[in-house]
């Protein structure tokens, strides 16, 4: 019996799901619950590998519906770039409603990063599951195993490629961090002679501050980095992600020395693990909307 | 940032009401008073060079 016109042939729809597959993979493995418990587990996690694997499945089947005429595959992936536009508002939005419920606001701009990448990434299964298929196409082999060996190759650079275009430099990269030696004045709080706050005017807080406070000192690289490590959102989303994961006991300053621009980030943490939360700050990103980016002419 | 009250150990500081201004000589009863304004306001305190404190708020 000769197949109908309307079913799409075997080898279609393996090219098609191993299209799918690759761009799912493509976001699951940039889906990370790191330091800044974004996206959240489990539920966060699941709308989130949904979601690719709703844009993969748009990206896979392009190439096979421009190859039967139909043209209407284009207008889905516009209707896809809308759809992924109102998912970065809806996080920008739930972000900014939670923020001030955590132990240090996350600010605007931090919030405006982690929504453009969760859009980013959209667009990574979209764009990976596009050109698998495309790659299949352009092989044309029935052999099912060849099939496969080329979707893992062809997605797999797709996928190194596309994230290392989108992924950020963080703080570390820019600065040199270190503790630094708390020193308490009166109710005035220096540290490495860098004064931060008089706000520690009641002797059981000075206490607390000088047996469990923890003070980082952020020295930037070259003299253009201080454009970027002095912006009020970058301190921000630098005590951000230090108090998130250790916690905070009420006490949080950030403050920056005006002559050399280092950067101070003073809190007493509820789990005090010094590296781990060094490693926190050196890990925190550069927001785009705060970096410099110098161009020679 | 808002002032919520000035603590003074000298009678001829409390010069007004607003913010409240208040009389306390004893540094062990000032010390107590402030921690649990502070507590209650979420609120930080500032010691003065004069030995005086201010209860702020941050908005």
């Amino acid at each position: 019996m000769e197949p109908s016109p309307d079913v799409i042939s075997q080898i279609t729809l393996i090219r098609i799901l191993l299209g799918i597959f690759m761009g799912t993979i493509a976001r699951a493995v940039t889906l990370r619950s790191d330091l800044r418990q974004v996206p959240s587990y489990p539920n966060g996690c699941f709308i989130n590998l949904v979601t690719a694997f709703l844009a993969a499945s748009l990206g896979a089947v392009a190439i096979p519906s421009l190859l039967t005429n139909d043209y209407a595959a284009v207008t889905f992936l516009m209707l896809a770039v809308q759809n992924f536009r109102d998912i970065r508002k809806q996080i920008q939005e739930s972000l900014e409603q939670i923020d001030p419920a955590g132990f240090a606001p996350r600010g605007s701009a931090y919030i405006d990063g982690i929504a453009k990448t969760f859009e980013g990434r959209n667009y990574l299964s979209l764009l990976t599951a596009f050109g698998t298929v495309l790659s299949l196409y352009l092989f044309m082999s029935e052999n099912l195993w060849l099939n496969i060996l080329n979707a893992a190759v062809t997605g797999s650079i797709l996928i190194c490629l596309l994230v290392r275009f989108t992924k950020g430099k963080c703080i570390g990269d820019i600065c040199a961090i270190d503790f630094g030696q708390i020193e308490i004045k009166g109710s005035d709080l220096y540290v490495d002679g860098i004064w931060v706050t008089a706000m520690l005017g009641i002797a059981k807080r000075k206490q607390l501050f000088q047996e469990e406070g923890i003070a980082l000192v952020a020295t930037p690289k070259a003299e253009k980095h201080r454009l970027t490590l002095e912006s009020d959102a970058q301190r921000m989303a630098m005590l951000y992600d230090a108090v998130r994961s250790f916690g905070a006991k009420e006490l949080l300053f950030t403050k920056r020395s005006l002559s050399d621009g280092r950067v101070v980030i003073a809190f007493v943490p509820i789990i005090k693990d010094k590296e781990q939360i060094l490693t926190a700050v050196r890990n925190t990103p550069i927001l785009e909307s705060v970096r410099k980016v110098s161009r020679r002419r | 940032m808002e002032i919520i009250m000035y603590v003074t150990d000298c009678p001829e500081r409390v010069i007004t009401g607003n913010p409240l201004a208040l009389h306390m000589p004893n540094d062990e009863d000032r010390q107590e008073f402030l921690e649990k304004m502070a507590e209650t306001f979420e609120a930080h305190v500032i010691q003065l060079k004069n030995g005086d404190h201010i209860v702020i708020r941050k908005n």
